[in-house]
């Protein structure tokens, strides 16, 4: 089994959204920089999740906690189809049912039972601090 | 005190040997001194501008070329440090100043007493720089005792540049202190190295968010630093670029921004906002930017060389072998080095190998491309070339860029192993280069009200910059593998075998087409 030195930035964030799908589906949530890189930013230094973000480098000379990591995986995902933000303005993001299966196939077998509850409480933590918006919101 | 701290200190102290043989009692002029400059003109220095300007710290900078290794395919990009950090002094104080008169009334805002002190962070900005500034940085930036400062969880500089710790450590050493204490006695003038560097560094914002504009003006979106190195940039190197300078200083202005007006900021914070007037000249930065970067950072004659260079760091290093005669063990080393010094040994150094690697590049034998990989170079087996398909080559691409220089090396030396062991290792590179994307989106603010009540908007709801950087990487941004010219018919198959398995692709003639794959001569 791998351990946690061998989890990288982009299985972080496949593991951490693949739950977030779980739990809100199809909504759609708000793209917002700030609010997503200060979030992570926080619970790197929760001893309880830690250990997720050994990899994650943070640039906290501005206003709000930049991670030039979490913004490049966060990008390839975009770019690949697993995360979606076609919205006219680009200003929510979607979750595809294709990232759940990239995690299942490929990325769950990288973290071990403790780390796979560490993105289950993460995930709750996101959900419950997002703005969500239904994907096809009823006029 | 633990190992880590060790280290920083020994670090710190390295850097304090290398300011005080760099700077001596300054040597103040009778009068200030008139410069020009063939971009900006004429400009007067201040005696205590001066005094700085002619310590050897400063002086080195006329050996660091500006743009590294581009004179040997732009010819006329032999601009240095010297040049640039002169430039940003201009620019500097031309924005500065334009601030100073448009709050003319509420001194606080942007003081003539800062406007001194910026003109001195802006001459010292780049006095950390080490040979051909950037690739040298990337080889001494993963020394272990850097990491501990710039790398995840480091202490005090997570994030920074390895360029921007060595100058924080010259500014706050004590040979820096004794240079000012001894100005003082010739130029009445307050410089504080902690706010110098705060500004250089950009830490300032957050140390003293009130005062966090003055950061900005070196530090920001549109500093001076990027102003200068625009236009120095193109113009020697006959790219033609245009920015609209006088509208940019005219429209920024200063806002405190609250907690209230936008989300993520966690108090008051005094910034440079661009008034709507200005949008246009911000695009044009972008715009002049990404061009540079296509046309001049990126292109794969330099970046050969830069993979050569680095070739011999990391050769010197590995093997203990001297180069300028100093041995490379920590960052603090590379101060000591010019790309003048470098290229000498070419001649002079006391490896043969080295001798070789750096005459190859004096005389323009550079590595050739085995490899390209762009987004049309390959494909995944049995994929249709479809819009999925150009996804996961975007996905690829990401994570090729995101490789370490240590990942790039071990994948270099399986090349190196499955072509037969041609040469050397070191005679076989990969090189991803980073995209075009920055924080700027999320830190450059817009101001949609009026001047006396401002509404703010970051940048991005006003410049499709996403978009333009998607579209750099689909249509321009080329990664390579470089070899010596010779090895590039066996260096090219086990190039595409080891990748192609790695990341389960399968090259086409357009990742073979730009390499030169005759028989070997």
């Amino acid at each position: 089994m791998a351990t946690a030195e061998t989890i990288r930035p982009e299985d972080v964030v496949v593991g951490l959204l693949a739950e977030v799908r779980q739990r809100m589906g199809s909504e759609r949530f708000e793209a917002d920089p700030v609010s997503m890189h200060t979030r992570f930013f926080e619970w790197r230094d929760k001893a309880e999740f830690s250990k997720l973000f050994d990899l994650f480098v943070f640039d906290n000379r501005d206003y709000f906690p930049y991670s030039e990591t979490l913004d490049r995986v966060l990008d390839g995902l975009q770019l690949a189809g697993y995360l979606e933000r076609t919205n006219p303005r680009g200003t929510y993001y979607v979750i595809t049912p294709a990232l759940e299966s990239l995690f299942e196939q490929n990325v769950k077998s990288r973290f071990g039972g403790p780390q796979l509850q560490a993105l289950e409480a993460l995930a709750g933590k996101f959900v419950e601090g997002i703005k969500t918006v239904p994907l096809a919101p009823a006029k | 005190m633990g190992e880590s701290t060790n280290s920083t200190n020994k670090l710190a102290s390295d850097v304090a040997a290398f300011a005080d043989r760099y700077l001596g009692k300054p040597q103040v002029p009778r009068s200030p001194k008139v410069i020009h400059d063939a971009l900006w003109g004429t400009q007067r220095l201040y005696k205590h501008e001066v005094a700085l300007v002619d310590t050897p710290l400063f002086q080195r900078l006329r050996r660091l070329h500006q743009t590294g290794f581009s004179y040997l395919t732009y010819p006329s990009t032999t601009h240095t440090r010297f040049e640039h950090s002169l430039g940003v002094l201009y620019q500097t104080d031309k924005l500065a100043r334009a601030l100073h008169d448009k709050y003319s009334t509420t001194d606080e805002v942007v003081s003539v007493d800062r406007i001194r002190q910026l003109r001195v962070a802006a001459l010292l900005h780049d006095c950390s720089h080490g040979p051909f500034s950037h690739t040298s940085e990337e080889i001494y930036s993963t020394f272990p005792e850097m990491q501990e400062l710039i790398g995840p969880r480091g202490r005090g500089f997570e994030g920074s540049s390895a360029s921007e710790v060595l100058a924080y450590f010259i500014l706050n050493s004590e040979p820096f202190n004794r240079f000012l204490e001894q100005l003082k006695e010739h130029v009445a003038l307050d410089l504080e190295p902690k706010w110098l560097s705060g500004v250089i560094l950009g830490g300032l914002k957050n140390s003293d968010p009130l005062n966090a504009h003055y950061a900005e003006i070196l530090n920001g979106p549109f500093d001076s630093d990027k102003l200068d190195y625009i236009f120095r940039d193109g113009h020697y190197s006959g790219l033609p670029l245009g920015v609209d300078l006088d509208r940019l200083w005219l429209a920024t202005e200063v806002h405190i921004i609250k907690p209230e007006d936008v989300p993520g900021f966690r108090r008051p914070m005094r910034r440079l906002v661009m008034a709507r007037s200005g949008i246009n000249s911000l695009e044009q930065i972008f715009s002049a930017r990404m061009n540079l970067t296509a046309s001049l950072y990126h292109h794969h004659k330099i970046r050969a060389c830069d993979c050569m260079l680095k070739a011999v760091f990391l050769y010197c290093k590995e093997n203990g072998v001297e180069l300028c005669g100093r041995r490379i063990e920590t960052a603090a080393d590379f101060l000591h080095f010019t790309d003048v010094g470098i290229l000498a040994e070419a001649e002079r150094a006391t490896d043969e190998n080295v001798r070789e690697m750096l005459s190859n590049i004096v005389n323009r034998r550079l590595f050739k491309r085995a490899l390209v990989i762009s987004m049309n170079g390959f494909a995944r087996p049995g994929s249709e070339e479809d819009e999925s398909d150009t996804k996961e080559k975007y996905n690829l691409v990401h994570e090729l860029i995101g490789t370490t220089l240590d990942e790039q090396r071990k994948l270099a030396i399986e090349i190196w192993d499955a072509a037969g062991q041609p040469g050397r290792q070191e005679e076989v590179w990969l090189d991803f280069p980073k995209g075009v994307k920055s924080k700027d989106l999320a830190t450059t603010f817009v101001n949609v009200g009026h001047m006396d009540a401002p509404k703010f908007r970051t940048l991005e709801n006003f410049i499709p910059i996403e978009q333009w950087t998607k579209q750099y990487l689909l249509q321009k941004w080329r990664g390579h593998v470089f070899c010596k010219p010779d090895y590039v018919p066996k260096i090219s198959p086990a190039a595409s075998a080891v990748l192609g398995e790695k990341y389960h692709i399968k090259f086409n003639e357009y990742a073979f087409t730009p390499c030169d794959l005759g028989p070997s001569k």
